[in-house]
């Protein structure tokens, strides 16, 4: 076998453009496997991690259909102390024109309590969030997001300012940090936020009333989102009739479970074309296989004569076409590993990171090493099949 | 130790059946130097290739060492002419990638011998033929009688029994054949069988035994 491997090195060596030529079929394969696999798997966890940094651990219910028993502050109060739920957090929407002095703006309110902040990790930068107290005051308070400070009010230390929303006065009590990952900044990026008390909301907004039609759960931290949402569908069921048409718990799994099979399947797609053009480059391989058994007839006639057997021969051929495959396989592991680091740097604006997954290259090593076996097989096993006596007498 | 029993080996060229051995019948002893002549075309090559084990016979049956060759396979085939046969041709038939030395210890490695044993071999038999100062040089590097040693070296590196040279001198002047042929007797003398096929009579007549053949027909002639 050592034998095999060092005639099957000496014969590559021995013509080094044509045996790099040949690899060169192989080398971008693999580039291409490996590449576009690996900008896949960066692009789903950059997605992953974008979606459960909306918050995977907590649960969005709305309320379709109240059957005349709608849900109040103090429901939700009780529900949370029920086993298996953690905080809920009430939200209700409203637009409205906010002014600071001379300028003014359009704003998203949310009418909302102060669970929301621990539920949606809200990080605050100045002052504070809603309180409970503000929510049973019904206060005209307000935590507003960083950009609504900067744009609206003009500078960011701005609690204790106070704003209209609307023709109504606020008093600004808390500025929030900015957030990239929270479901406003992500699907609403533009828009300025402001945070006030539900029960103020009420008072504000024509179309929110004390009826509660959408709220956000958590999980306790030391429960489950799966138990959770078992807990909380359990007592909206006992409230609505056991309907489970008028209500609907979503958690972000759902969008956990769509992200990653629109990437499992791009993945799978950018393999398979990877994985043709290395097929490609295993008929190089074959071809040129090909060709040296052919040029080689007489050294395989002489091998014969003085004894090499069937099985050598075959050996030696298929390690050869074996070898080149998995120079090839290497030489563009070794590329692939750059080209990432390359792409990590020039997309670093994207924050994603391309890595070399060890996964990847398994599969790449070892769809290299078939394709030798493959591709390597027929042109090996015509050179075994040789008469030594034709095989000697061949080209004179 | 070679016995050919009534072989007969046709190839069919067109419509028409070239008899290359007809019914030949042949018998060298071991230790014997045997020429074997007859003109190009004669059938000697066919000859050679069924007592070197490189090719079958269509008829009749070949033992070599009392075993009969039609009923080996081709591993087993293999196997005899690396023990059993060094093979000298006409074109040298070297491997010409390989040095000197490594052409010399190409049999040696499809017997799976230890790298230290097959060196000592390999300088063994360079001795013998006189290359030392050539062992490195590739094919290319060396004059034609330069090349017949290398191919010599490597016909008895194995230690075979028998020597089957096709030819030998053929691409060479006839100083440099003389020298080849030197090498020849002094493994005659050592004991080795030596058949020599040749269409020159003058090498035929360096053997013990001369055997003739013509359109395929063998004849044995004393000299």
């Amino acid at each position: 076998m050592i034998q095999s491997m060092k005639m099957a090195f000496k014969s590559i060596a021995a013509n080094k453009l044509r045996s790099f030529l040949t690899m060169l079929g192989i080398i971008i394969g693999v580039m291409a496997l490996v590449v576009l696999v690996s900008i896949a798997n960066g692009a789903t966890s950059s997605v992953n991690d974008t979606i459960s940094g909306l918050g995977s651990n907590l649960l969005t219910v709305t309320i379709s259909d109240d059957k005349g028993e709608p849900l109040r502050l103090a429901t939700l109060e009780d529900w949370e102390q029920e086993s298996g739920v953690g905080q809920i957090a009430p939200y209700a929407q409203a637009s409205v024109t906010g002014k600071y002095g001379a300028t003014s703006d359009s704003l998203e309110i949310y009418g909302t309590t102060a669970e929301y902040a621990d539920i949606q990790e809200l990080e605050i930068e100045l002052g504070r969030f809603l309180k409970t107290t503000d929510v049973d005051n019904n206060s005209y308070i307000c935590v507003i997001s960083k950009a609504a400070a900067t744009e609206l009010v003009g500078y960011e230390d701005c609690v204790g300012e106070v704003i209209s929303l609307d023709g109504l006065k606020f008093t600004i009590v808390g500025v929030l940090e900015d957030d990239d990952t929270s479901l406003t900044s992500v699907f609403n990026s533009s828009s300025l936020v402001a945070y006030i008390p539900y029960t103020t909301l009420m008072r504000v907004s024509a179309d929110v009333s004390s009826s509660i039609t959408s709220f956000y759960v958590s999980a306790p931290k030391d429960g489950t989102m799966a138990n959770t949402e078992t807990a909380v569908t359990a007592l909206l069921m006992d409230r609505f009739e056991d309907d489970d048409d008028a209500f609907e718990v979503s958690s972000q799994d759902v969008l956990e479970d769509t992200a990653s099979s629109v990437t499992s399947v791009l993945e799978l797609l950018l393999g398979g074309i990877a994985g043709i053009s290395l097929i490609v480059g295993g008929i190089g391989i074959m071809n040129i296989m090909l060709v040296t058994v052919t040029e080689r007839t007489r050294e395989i006639g002489i091998r014969k004569a003085v004894g090499a057997g069937r099985r050598v021969i075959l050996r030696q051929f298929l390690v050869e076409a074996i070898m080149i495959c998995m120079m090839g396989c290497i030489l563009g592991i070794a590329l692939s590993w750059i080209m990432l680091q390359l792409i990590t740097v020039v997309a670093s604006s994207l924050a994603i990171s391309f890595y070399l997954d060890g996964s990847v290259v398994l599969i790449a090593v070892a769809f290299c090493f078939a394709i030798g076996i493959i591709f390597g097989l027929y042109p090996a096993n015509k050179a075994a099949k040789m008469k030594p006596i034709d095989a000697l007498h061949y080209g004179g | 130790m070679i016995k050919l029993n009534n072989i007969s080996k046709v190839y069919n060229v067109g419509d028409e059946a070239v008899w290359a051995l007809d019914h030949a019948t042949m018998h060298i002893s071991a230790g014997e130097f045997v020429s074997i002549v007859g003109p190009s075309g004669s059938g000697k090559s066919t000859l050679m290739n069924i007592v070197g084990c490189l090719d079958a016979a269509d008829e009749g049956d070949y033992r070599l060492d009392d075993i009969l060759i039609e009923d080996y396979s081709e591993l087993e085939l293999a196997r005899i002419r690396n023990v059993k046969i060094g093979f000298v041709f006409q074109n040298f038939n070297l491997i010409q990638k390989l040095t000197a030395e490594e052409n010399i210890e190409l049999p040696l490695i499809y017997q799976d011998l230890k790298k230290s044993e097959r060196k000592e071999r390999v300088a063994l038999a360079i001795e013998k033929v006189g290359l030392e100062k050539r062992a490195k040089h590739l094919p290319t590097e060396l004059s034609g009688g330069q090349q017949q040693r290398v191919a010599i070296a490597r016909a008895i590196v194995t230690q075979p029994p028998l020597i089957l040279a096709d030819e030998p001198t053929g691409n060479l002047d006839s100083k440099t054949g003389g020298e080849i042929m030197d090498i020849f007797h002094e493994l005659h003398d050592n004991g080795n069988t030596i058949v020599l096929i040749t269409h020159d009579n003058e090498v035929a007549r360096q053997a013990a035994k001369s055997i003739n053949i013509l359109d395929g027909k063998v004849s044995e002639v004393a000299l």
